[in-house]
């Protein structure tokens, strides 16, 4: 799995754009996990995921999104993502994921999401 | 890892890839079940399931096998049968069934604190029968199956 972080401005708000490639799942979620806690240690609590490039997600990569989510929720923040594809979306929808953490369709989508 | 794949044995194609007990290794089992899901005919939405379905059964044998008094492995059977495909998950660890945990509902896993707890959801929601079996010499035989949605279907092995 690679990681790509990306600082973003808009008026009053830092987002963080994390581009995710690869698989998510339970050899490689920690990884992720590192760089998600390290923006809200440092008080990034916007954070969009491009998943654009990710294959494949498993419960245990479900599960850090949701604590992500649960904990930049604690802080006024939010989590978006956006690029994810058909059958992951379908994925996310099925087990309920999608009505706790936006898909958006893209990232124009996604920061638009982010800053109403 | 040992990689073996027999194409058509009477109408079954069967394949079988044995891994380390490593978590490293759970994207090759995930690639056996969804080449031999896709050459079935199962659709991509399916065939996602089946590798979730099988990477949380071999998630559970990572996490939980213990006591184990050969090297630890994963040995993943795939057959393909002209209606179903059943993944066998065999491993040498102490008794451990998922049939025997308590299963949630997504109500209740959103609604817990926790956010272990999904895996189980997964393996019972994705597949159509779940078995489990316990032999002391032969270890955790846990075998998921899925039937093809439209009636019986050939199926195709690898060119």
């Amino acid at each position: 799995m690679r990681i790509t972080a990306e600082e973003y401005q808009a008026t009053g708000l830092t987002v963080q754009v994390v581009k995710v490639d690869g698989y998510l799942d339970a050899h490689t979620f920690p990884d992720l996990e590192k760089h998600l806690r390290g923006f809200i240690d440092s008080g990034r609590y916007h954070i969009i995921l491009d998943f654009e490039t990710l294959d494949y997600i498993s419960s245990a990569g479900l599960g850090l999104l949701l604590g992500i989510h649960r904990l930049i929720s604690q802080r006024d923040g939010r989590l978006k993502i956006y690029n994810m594809s058909e059958s992951l979306q379908r994925i996310f929808e099925v087990l309920g994921f999608a009505r706790i953490i936006e898909v958006c369709p893209d990232r124009e989508a996604a920061l638009r999401a982010l800053e109403n | 890892m040992a990689q073996e794949t027999v194409n058509k044995v009477g109408a079954v194609n069967k394949v079988v890839v044995v891994v380390p007990d490593n978590s490293g290794y759970l994207n090759v089992l995930r690639q056996a079940v969804g080449s031999t899901a896709s050459l079935m005919g199962f659709d991509a939405v399916t065939v996602l399931q089946l590798q979730m379905a099988i990477d949380e059964a071999c998630s559970n044998v990572i996490e939980h096998g213990q006591g184990a008094d050969r090297p630890p492995a994963i040995r993943l059977k795939l057959d393909a049968l002209p209606c179903k495909l059943v993944m066998h998950v065999q491993d040498h660890c102490s008794r451990f069934s998922p049939l025997e945990k308590d299963v949630q509902t997504l109500d209740q896993y959103f609604e817990s604190s926790k956010t272990k707890g999904l895996g189980l959801v997964i393996m019972h929601q994705f597949v159509d029968e779940i078995r489990h079996s316990y032999r002391s010499d032969t270890g955790n035989r846990l075998s998921l199956t899925k039937f093809l949605p439209a009636g019986p279907k050939s199926p195709a092995g690898p060119a």
